[in-house]
């Protein structure tokens, strides 16, 4: 070892080497979609946000998912920084052939661009793809709190205006959202404690620095099975399947409706016939085992929408969230 | 099956097949990683992920914690050798581990670097196993009021690297401190100082910073000075690794270190860059040679690099008792286990209790491989130094442009590091502190959105940081700490003033 230092540094990235690629090799195709020349070769997945995040995980399953479906892989890169954003940037740049494609949620494809006034980032510089799923927007209280309702609960707040802690993401994210509609919708005075993801919120709920906690179920619903948790509203539509039990803010007269949809764009001008392709082969993908399985670990809920009805479900989204913007004075002058 | 059983069991299924290969790769990639400034633990950790899917879930587990521990100790190296920090987390222990190098002794600060993190790793893990869950309930008194009382705690390390001057110290540290105030504020969703640049929006990047104001102001100096200490002073002092008894030597710090980095790594809203700071201050408030501390202190490389080994037990300690993760490293652990189809949380250990001890076996295992794999590593990166001087300041700065754009892909970041650079040097030769600047960055954030959240949770009571045990502690340590020196000050003023006063009795009445 002394003598041949190289020797055994080649030794072991020879190994390494072989591991990986014995690791690396794909399960066999089964059911393909293709049409023609496309795709010809790997689709790129830009991903604004580091990897072993939400975004990313959920770009993960998806390509995971998709690879029985197309005959190239989908391979994730992330692009972090700028709220997502930075991966706009970079994907805007690429090719409209298909080969690129863009994760896409609220916050980096509309709140993000809306509040940096960089419409050149924002979703319709880009071709919609399709909506895949989404997770609830839940209120959470704890157990041994002396309100199990969501009535109980607005009763108390509105006797003593600003002593109800709301714990949720930053502001500018969907969970403030939540939060300053109903808050509003209900005519009630709740403090909002922003941190720097939903897990930091849960840990500090969990110390009992807030009264209410708000955000994706999947941060804390094991929580709820060891009840020391319990769901009180959710900021959905419908009742969601996950809870039925619970209600909506909807249902209760407050139209809070919000909920985190995590979707794929393409570089603007990507060929009609591939954006379908695409959108087709998503719908497919949402159809396996393996994406049933993920959809059930992380408490999301299919949320498909091809091209068309996506956009029209964007500008809506648009038209909604800035309003909110605005009323927060967040949008930048 | 009892606790013994599982873990022996543990090691079985971390040892079965290609397991120890498969670890091997982890550590060496996680070692080569962390070294590569821009790329930390968990983007290494990403970086091998996908490479984990064909793997079965508990074997996918122990190659990351394999990347994880490796890139803990991996950024070390450079922040040793050339005063590039690899990590964020490696910026404490090139204080006084560069100042090694530049007297020859460049083996002994990356084997103590190797052996008193290996040390720290393995002693977090062990605390780890055996107190997860009552660890677990603590998790839950530290939050935002102690975090902050932490940052503060941490601050006063300022007086420490402030050399001559401490006005001009204090000021460095509120430079640092004013450009943690760069981006977007997460407490009220507003822009700040941005300029209108999406690059900007995260804050000033860390990294950039850091290589700017020690590494390329080092490469200035050089450049200025060539016939000054050279970074290159071949010989064979620089192969020399430590002895046992340069190791004995060191076992004061390297116990401060593990301390810290266990209760750092617990605390959710801190990590290994603030555990390493807080370690390196503390080692030198209790070292016998606090003189040598930035001047080629053992000590001073031992406490920060055991402490960020440290911080792994405590980050996993959230992770596993409340299915939160700790750390980006350790959400990324999590993302593994979402992507085999294991839902991660509270009940893992319970209901996974077969994978959960195959990891903590496999975390022993890769943090025991650290020590050759890390031999076989740093003793390549050493011939770097038998690089002739222009060659090695020419490909330093050539991996600091890389390095600083690797991070964000961010055009910017690289103009930054160079920026920084300039008022590093311009720092150095006006007698301010670079150091003090990196840790007021380091705890900049920290404090302000923790100080700013307390309030909030307080509904604006300041009587949150006395009332809460922990905060309340680390208050009145600080507090300790600055007026330290002077009451000791005072103490020796009175005596000394009654000396004088009892002579001049004396000698009124003789």
């Amino acid at each position: 070892m002394r003598k041949r230092p190289w020797g055994d540094v080649t030794l072991v990235l020879a190994l390494a080497l072989g591991i990986f690629a014995a690791a690396a090799t794909p399960a066999s195709p089964q059911t393909q979609t293709t049409r023609g020349d496309f795709p010809t070769r790997p689709i790129t997945f830009v991903v604004g946000f580091a990897p072993g995040g939400g975004a990313d995980v959920f770009a993960r399953a998806l390509a995971d998912a998709v690879k029985t479906v197309l005959p190239q892989p989908l391979v994730v890169e992330n692009r972090p920084g700028a709220g997502g954003t930075a991966a706009n940037a970079y994907a805007a740049g690429r090719p409209a052939d298909g080969h690129t494609l863009l994760f896409a949620h609220a916050g980096s494809s509309i709140i993000t661009p809306t509040i940096t006034n960089q419409p050149q980032l924002k979703w319709d510089a880009f071709d919609p793809i399709a909506r895949i799923h989404a997770e609830e927007e839940w209120l959470v209280v704890h157990s041994d709190a002396p309100w199990t309702t969501i009535d109980q609960l607005v009763a108390h707040a509105r006797a003593n205006p600003k002593k109800v802690r709301v714990a949720g993401s930053a502001i500018g994210g969907i969970d403030s959202f939540v939060v300053l509609t109903w808050k509003k919708a209900a005519g009630i005075d709740v403090e909002y404690i922003p941190h720097e993801g939903g897990g930091p919120a849960t840990l500090a709920f969990l110390g009992k620095n807030a009264e209410v906690l708000v955000g994706n179920v999947s941060e804390y619903v094991q929580h709820i099975e060891g009840r020391k948790m319990v769901p009180i509203a959710v900021a959905s539509e419908k009742r969601s399947p996950i809870f039925p039990e619970v209600p909506t803010l909807k249902e209760k007269g407050w139209d809070v409706v919000m909920v985190q949809w995590r979707s794929i764009l393409a570089p603007k001008g990507t060929p009609a016939a591939r954006v379908n392709l695409l959108s087709e082969a998503f719908q497919k993908a949402m159809a396996t085992e393996s994406w049933k399985t993920f959809n059930r670990n992380t408490k999301a809920v299919d949320a498909y929408l091809g091209p068309a009805e996506f956009r029209k479900f964007l500008t809506g989204e648009e038209e909604r969230f800035g309003k909110i913007i605005d009323e927060l004075g967040l949008r930048k002058r | 099956m009892s606790f013994i059983e599982s873990l022996f069991a543990g090691f079985a299924a971390a040892l079965q097949g290609p397991g120890i290969l498969i670890m091997v790769a982890g550590v060496a990639w996680g070692i080569i990683g962390g070294a590569i400034p821009g790329i930390s633990g968990a983007v290494a950790m990403a970086l091998a992920l996908p490479f984990t899917f064909a793997l079965d879930a508990s074997t996918a587990l122990v190659m990351l914690a394999g990347v994880w521990a490796g890139a803990n100790y991996g950024g070390s190296i450079p922040a040793i050798l050339v005063r590039i920090p690899g990590t964020p987390a490696a910026a404490a222990a090139l204080l006084d581990g560069y100042e090694l190098t530049r007297q020859g002794h460049a083996a002994k600060a990356l084997g103590v670097s190797l052996i008193c993190g290996t040390i720290g790793g393995l002693i977090s893990i062990f605390v780890l196993i055996a107190l997860v869950l009552p660890l677990g309930e603590l998790v839950l008194h530290f939050g935002s009021p102690e975090t902050f009382a932490l940052a503060l705690f941490g601050l006063t390390l300022i007086a420490g690297l402030s050399g001559p001057s401490f006005l001009k110290g204090f000021g460095s540290g509120c430079f640092g401190l004013l450009l943690t105030t760069v981006g977007f504020d997460t407490l009220t969703g507003s822009l700040r100082f941005t300029f209108g640049r999406a690059e900007l929006m995260a804050g000033i990047d860390i990294v950039s910073a850091m290589v700017g104001l020690f590494a390329v102001s080092e490469m200035f100096h050089q450049i200025a000075h060539p016939a000054g200490p050279a970074v290159t002073v071949v010989g064979k002092a620089h192969t020399a690794f430590p002895t046992l008894a340069e190791l004995r030597s060191v076992w004061r710090a390297t116990f401060i270190g593990t301390i810290v980095g266990l209760i750092v790594g617990i605390m959710p809203g801190a990590g290994a860059t603030a555990a390493s700071f807080v370690a390196y201050n503390e080692a030198r408030r209790w070292s016998k040679r606090p003189d040598l501390f930035g001047k080629g202190s053992m000590e001073g490389v031992a406490a920060p690099e055991t402490a960020n080994n440290a911080v792994q037990g405590g980050d996993l300690v959230p992770t596993l008792a409340l299915g939160i993760p700790g750390s980006n490293s350790a959400a990324i652990m999590l993302a593994a286990l979402v992507l085999h189809g294991i839902q991660p949380g509270p009940f893992l250990l319970a209901k996974h209790t077969h994978l959960v001890y195959t990891l903590f076996a496999g975390l022993i295992l890769v943090n025991l491989l650290m020590v050759p794999v890390g031999i076989v590593i740093l003793r390549l990166c050493l011939l770097a130094l038998k690089l002739a001087p222009p060659v090695l300041v020419a490909s330093i700065l050539t991996l600091i442009v890389i390095g600083a754009y690797a991070g964000d892909l961010f055009l910017l970041n690289p103009l930054l590091a160079l920026a920084f650079g300039v008022i590093g040097y311009g720092m150095r030769v006006y007698g301010f502190s670079a150091a003090a600047t990196v840790l007021g960055m380091v705890l900049g954030v920290m404090a302000e959105s923790e100080l700013r959240r307390s309030l909030i949770i307080s509904h604006g009571s300041w009587a949150i940081f006395v009332a809460r045990p922990a905060s309340a502690v680390l208050l009145v340590l600080t507090l300790g700490i600055l007026l330290y020196p002077a009451v000791l000050g005072a103490i020796s003023l009175w005596r000394s003033r009654g000396i004088v006063a009892r002579a001049a009795d004396r000698s009124a009445r003789g």
